[in-house]
C-alpha cells in the first residue's frame, strides 16, 4: 500500500477497494496533517465497492486532525467528497430497507452539495431520495424536512424550475404521507408552508427592502393582453412560469412575452429578497397558530397533491382543518387524475392543478347573467355537484363546528382554489351560515395580530379614471367614495386629486384606504394587473398597476378595501406566490384586504362598501363587517354574481389597540 | 294531434350592451344589428283549437275549471359579424296566478337539439298539450356531443333555452321558441322575456351582453288583468 501526501506523493494505481488495508500505513504517518490528507486521499480514491461508512469516517477523521484543512482551499473537495459519499450511503441504506437512514444521508448529501455551490446536486439528491419515503412514515416526514432545510437556499442559487423541482420532491414525500393515519401535523403545515407562497408569506412577515427594484418594460402598452386561445380564467387558474412564453411571431405575442418576463424577473427578486428571511427563521408552528386562532375560527387549509397508488402519483387534495382544540385531516382523492395538466394551443402551455378548470368553469357560470334566476341552471347544477371536490369532508363537520360555537371559516387555499368564491359553495351556500374569509399565506397567525397605529380613513373615487383606455365614466365610484369618507369622517380623494402621487403622500396616518375605480386583471402578467387613477405630471397615465402598489408603504393600514372590477383577483405561480392587486396591497403590509372577485356593477358595490364602513364607523369588527355588508348586499341584490363578488383576504383578528 | 298556426314573423332590432361594471376584461362597445327579436305571439288555448284531436280536447275541458293555457312563441334571429356568438339565453319568467299556483311552463319547444331547429311558423300540440316541433328535433346521441339548444324550466315559471355554437353550428339565423304556460283560472298572466348573448374576440375573450330591453325584460300581458301595459 502506497499513499501519496504531499512531497511523498506517488502516481495513484486506481481506485482502492481495501481501505482497511490502510490503516497501518496511515497510523504511522507523523503529522497529524499528513495523516489527514492522507485520509482525504484515500476517501477519494475509494472504489465503488468500499462501505460509504468507512469513507465518511476517513473524511471525519481528517476534518478532526485538521481543521485547518476544512478552512483552506481543499475544504471545498473534502466537502463536496462528503456529499457524494453520504450519497451514495443513502442508495446504500435504500437497498437494505433502511428508509429513514436513506433519506437521512440524502438530506446530508444534498445539504453537502449545497454548501460547495452545486445546487444541480443537491436537488439530483433531494429526488432520489424520494423514493426511499414510500411506505415509511418517518421517512417521509424527514423527507419534508429535509427539503423544508434546504428549500430557501437552493430556489434561490437555482431559481424557478428548481422550485419546480423541489416542490415535485416534496409533493413525492406528501403523496406518501396522503393516507398515513398517524402524520406529524407540524410536519404537514410546514410542507404546506413551503408549498404554498412561501415567499410572499416572508414578505408578509416583514416588509423587505428592494434594493434593485425591476423595471417595467417601456414601449408596449402593458394592458394588452393577447391571451391566445385560452381566456383570462384558464391563464387565472393556471401556475404562472416561464414555460407560458408565446414565439413571438406577432407584435401582440412579443407585447405580451416581454409583460410575462417583467412578471417573472419580479418574482426571482422576491425569491431572492425572501428567502433570506425564510434561511434565517423557522417556518410557523402548528400549535402557535392554534393558540393565536381564537374562539370562532377554523383554518381549512388546502393542499392539491398527489397520492401514490398503484406506482404513479395521481391527484389527491390535502385538507387540515384546525381550531383551537383540534386537528383533523381530510384527503379527497381524484384516482383518474394526474397531478398536473398542460394545456397546449400551439403557441403557449398552461399547467394547471388538476382542478383548476372546473374552478375556471365555476368562475364562468357564476359570472353568466342569470336574467331571471339567481343563479343559472348549469351553476346551480356544478355547485350542486362539485362542492363536494372542494370540500370533501370538511362538509359533514360544517354542524358540529357550528353547534361548538364556530363561525369563521378560515381558508388558506392552493393553486386556482384562490380565485374559488367559497362562500358559494354548497347549497345552500356556506355564506348561509358561515362567515368564510381566505388567508395567502400563514406566516403571521403563529403570532398575535400586530398593533396598527391610530389613522384615519382615505376614501379614493376615480369615476373617470379609466376614460383614456376605453372605459366609460362611472360617477357611482365617486359619490361612494365620498359617502363612506363621510361616514367615516375621512379624507377624500377625488377627481383631480386622486393620482398615484397624490395616494402615496395620503397614506401617512391612513389606517382604512377605500379605492373605488376601474379596474382590470392582466392575466397574462398579473404584477400589471391596475387600477385606473388620474393621470399625474410626466409619464404618469393614472394607471396604479399592482407592482408599483406593492412598493407602497401600507404598514398602516389595516384594511385597504377595492371597490373595482376583478380586485379580489391574483394570481399564483408554481410555488404559490400570489401576484395581483390584493396580493400587492397585502405584499405592501395591508393587514386585510377586502375586494371583488369579479366584474360587479357599481349599485351591489356601493351597498356592500358604504355598509362595510358603516359598521366599522360603528365600532364593528371589520369581519363582522364584511359579514353585515355581504348580508345587507344580498338581501338588496340576491343574484350570486352580485352580493358574491366580495371576498376577504388576509388578516381577520383585531389588530391590538383596536 | 293539432297544428297551430302563428302569426307573421316581425322583427325589431336590439341592441347588445354590456352591463355595467367597475372595468371589464375586453371589449365594452354596443354591439348594433347582430340581433334582432321577433314579436312575441300569443294566445289562449281551449278545446275549440283541438280540431280533431278528440283526446286533447277533452283534456282541455277537463282543466277548464282549474287552468288556463296559453301558447307563448318568440323568435331571435341572431346575425353573423366579425365576432361570433358563442351562446346566448332566452329566459321567460312567467309572473300572475295566485302564491299557491304560480304559473309554469308545462312544455318547451325546442327541448334539446344538437342542431339548429329549421325555423317554422306552426307548432303542433299533442293530446296531454304538450308542444311538438315541426321539425324533428336532433337528438345527442353522444354524451360528449354538444348541444346546440337545451331547454330547462318545465314546470317552472323561469323557463329558458340556452343555445351555444359549436364548430358544426354556428349561432346565427332565426331560432324559435315555444311554450306552453299554464295559469290558475281567473287570474292574470304576465310573460317578461331576456335574453343575453356571449361573443368571443380576440384579444378580449368572451364578453357578455345583454339584449337592450326596456325595463327588466320585454313584458307581455298575456292574460286580462295584466299590470303592466303592453311594450
Amino acid at each position: 500500500m502506497t499513499l501519496h501526501v504531499g512531497d511523498t506523493a506517488v502516481a495513484c494505481r486506481g481506485p482502492l477497494s481495501d481501505i482497511a488495508a490502510a490503516g497501518p500505513v496511515l497510523a504511522a504517518l507523523a503529522s497529524p496533517a499528513a495523516r489527514a490528507a492522507a485520509s482525504v486521499h484515500m476517501a477519494a480514491h475509494a472504489g465503488p465497492e468500499v462501505e460509504a461508512a468507512v469513507v465518511l469516517t476517513l473524511l471525519q477523521e481528517a476534518a478532526e486532525l485538521a481543521p485547518e484543512l476544512a478552512a483552506g482551499p481543499a475544504g471545498v473537495a473534502v466537502d463536496f467528497l462528503r456529499a457524494a459519499w453520504k450519497q451514495r450511503q443513502g442508495e446504500a441504506f435504500g437497498a437494505v430497507g433502511q428508509h429513514a437512514e436513506a433519506v437521512r444521508a440524502a438530506a446530508a448529501a444534498a445539504a453537502g452539495y449545497a454548501d460547495v455551490g452545486l445546487p444541480d446536486l443537491a436537488i439530483v439528491s433531494l429526488s432520489g431520495m424520494i423514493r426511499h419515503a414510500a411506505g415509511d412514515l418517518p421517512a417521509a416526514e424527514e423527507a419534508v424536512e429535509a427539503v423544508a432545510r434546504l428549500m430557501p437556499f437552493l430556489a434561490v442559487v437555482a431559481g424557478e424550475e428548481a422550485t419546480g423541482e423541489l416542490l415535485d420532491v416534496l409533493r413525492g414525500a406528501l403523496g406518501y404521507l396522503a393516507d398515513a393515519p398517524e402524520v406529524n401535523g407540524q410536519v404537514l403545515f410546514a410542507a404546506y408552508q413551503l408549498a404554498k407562497g412561501l415567499w410572499f408569506g416572508a414578505e408578509r412577515a416583514g416588509r423587505l427592502p428592494d434594493p434593485d427594484p425591476v423595471a417595467a418594460p417601456a414601449g408596449f402598452d402593458l394592458s394588452w393582453a393577447d391571451l391566445g386561445s385560452f381566456d383570462s380564467e384558464e391563464h387565472t387558474c393556471a401556475c404562472a412560469r416561464a414555460e407560458e412564453m408565446m414565439p413571438g411571431r406577432t407584435l401582440a405575442q412579443i407585447a405580451v412575452n416581454r409583460q410575462r418576463s417583467f412578471d417573472r424577473k419580479l418574482a426571482a427578486a422576491q425569491r431572492q429578497r425572501a428567502a433570506f428571511r425564510v434561511a434565517g427563521s423557522a417556518l410557523t408552528r402548528l400549535d402557535h397558530v392554534q393558540e393565536h386562532l381564537g374562539h370562532r375560527s377554523v383554518l381549512v387549509s388546502c393542499y392539491l397533491g398527489g397520492i401514490a397508488n398503484s406506482g404513479r402519483i395521481t391527484a389527491f387534495t390535502d385538507i387540515l382543518t384546525v381550531t383551537g382544540q383540534s386537528i383533523e385531516r381530510m384527503g379527497i382523492t381524484t384516482p383518474n387524475e394526474a397531478g398536473f395538466v398542460d394545456l397546449q394551443d400551439g403557441l403557449q402551455t398552461l399547467r394547471l392543478h388538476h382542478i383548476a378548470l372546473n374552478v375556471a368553469q365555476l368562475r364562468r357560470e357564476l359570472c353568466e347573467d342569470p336574467q331571471f334566476r339567481l343563479l343559472t341552471r348549469e351553476c346551480e347544477r356544478t355547485l350542486a355537484d362539485e362542492t363536494g371536490i372542494y370540500l370533501g369532508s370538511v362538509a359533514d363537520e360544517l354542524s358540529s363546528w357550528r353547534a361548538a360555537g364556530y363561525d369563521h371559516l378560515v381558508i388558506w387555499p392552493h393553486g386556482p382554489l384562490h380565485v374559488l368564491p367559497y362562500h358559494l359553495l354548497g347549497m345552500p351556500p356556506l355564506a348561509d351560515d358561515w362567515i368564510v374569509s381566505i388567508v395567502p399565506e400563514v406566516r403571521t397567525l403563529g403570532a398575535p395580530p400586530v398593533a396598527v397605529p391610530p389613522g384615519t380613513l382615505v376614501a379614493v373615487g376615480v369615476p373617470d379614471g379609466g376614460v383614456g383606455f376605453g372605459y366609460p365614466a362611472e360617477e357611482a365610484v365617486g359619490r361612494q367614495a365620498a359617502d363612506i369618507a363621510a361616514l367615516a369622517g375621512g379624507r377624500l380623494l377625488i377627481g383631480r386629486g386622486a393620482t398615484k402621487a397624490a395616494l402615496r403622500a395620503a397614506l401617512a396616518g391612513c389606517r382604512y384606504l377605500h379605492l373605488a375605480a376601474h379596474g382590470t386583471l392582466n392575466a397574462a402578467a398579473p404584477s400589471l394587473g391596475c387600477l385606473y387613477l388620474r393621470p399625474g405630471p410626466g409619464e404618469d397615465d393614472g394607471r396604479l398597476f399592482a407592482y408599483e402598489l406593492a412598493r407602497f408603504d401600507l404598514r398602516g393600514v389595516d384594511l385597504v378595501t377595492l371597490s373595482a372590477c376583478e380586485s379580489a383577483l391574483s394570481r399564483a405561480d408554481i410555488a404559490d406566490n400570489l401576484v395581483g392587486i390584493p396580493a400587492a396591497a397585502l405584499q405592501a403590509g395591508a393587514r386585510t384586504v377586502i375586494g371583488c372577485l369579479w366584474p360587479v356593477a357599481p349599485g351591489p358595490a356601493a351597498v356592500f362598501f358604504t355598509v362595510l364602513y358603516r359598521q366599522i364607523a360603528d365600532g364593528i369588527g371589520k369581519l363582522d363587517a364584511y359579514r353585515a355588508a355581504q348580508q345587507e348586499t344580498r338581501a338588496r341584490y340576491p343574484r350570486y354574481r352580485d352580493w358574491g363578488a366580495f371576498c376577504y383576504l388576509g388578516e381577520w383578528r383585531q389588530p391590538a389597540g383596536g | 294531434m293539432t297544428e297551430i298556426e302563428l302569426g307573421p314573423d316581425e322583427f325589431t332590432d336590439v341592441d347588445l350592451v354590456v352591463p355595467p361594471v367597475l372595468g371589464t376584461r375586453g371589449d365594452r362597445d354596443t354591439l348594433r344589428a347582430r340581433l334582432s327579436l321577433g314579436r312575441p305571439w300569443f294566445r289562449r288555448i281551449t278545446a275549440r283549437d283541438a280540431g280533431d284531436d278528440a283526446e286533447l280536447a277533452a283534456f282541455l275541458r277537463a282543466q277548464a275549471a282549474t287552468s288556463r293555457f296559453f301558447l307563448l312563441s318568440i323568435a331571435a334571429n341572431f346575425y353573423d359579424g366579425d365576432a361570433p356568438f358563442e351562446s346566448a339565453r332566452v329566459a321567460v319568467l312567467l309572473e300572475g296566478g295566485t302564491p299557491e299556483h304560480p304559473p309554469v311552463a308545462r312544455s318547451l319547444s325546442p327541448e334539446r337539439s344538437s342542431a339548429p331547429v329549421e325555423h317554422t311558423t306552426r307548432v303542433s300540440l299533442s293530446a296531454r298539450l304538450s308542444l311538438v316541433s315541426a321539425s324533428a328535433e336532433r337528438e345527442t346521441q353522444r354524451s360528449s356531443e354538444t348541444l346546440f339548444v337545451t331547454a330547462a324550466g318545465e314546470g317552472c315559471p323561469d323557463p329558458e333555452w340556452v343555445y351555444r355554437a359549436s364548430r358544426e353550428h354556428a349561432l346565427a339565423g332565426i331560432n324559435r321558441m315555444s311554450l306552453i304556460a299554464e295559469v290558475a283560472a281567473g287570474t292574470s298572466l304576465t310573460a317578461r322575456i331576456a335574453l343575453s348573448a356571449a361573443v368571443r374576440r380576440r384579444p378580449f375573450g368572451r364578453t357578455e351582453y345583454r339584449a337592450e330591453l326596456p325595463g327588466d325584460g320585454l313584458v307581455i300581458p298575456v292574460e286580462q288583468g295584466a299590470s303592466r301595459p303592453p311594450p
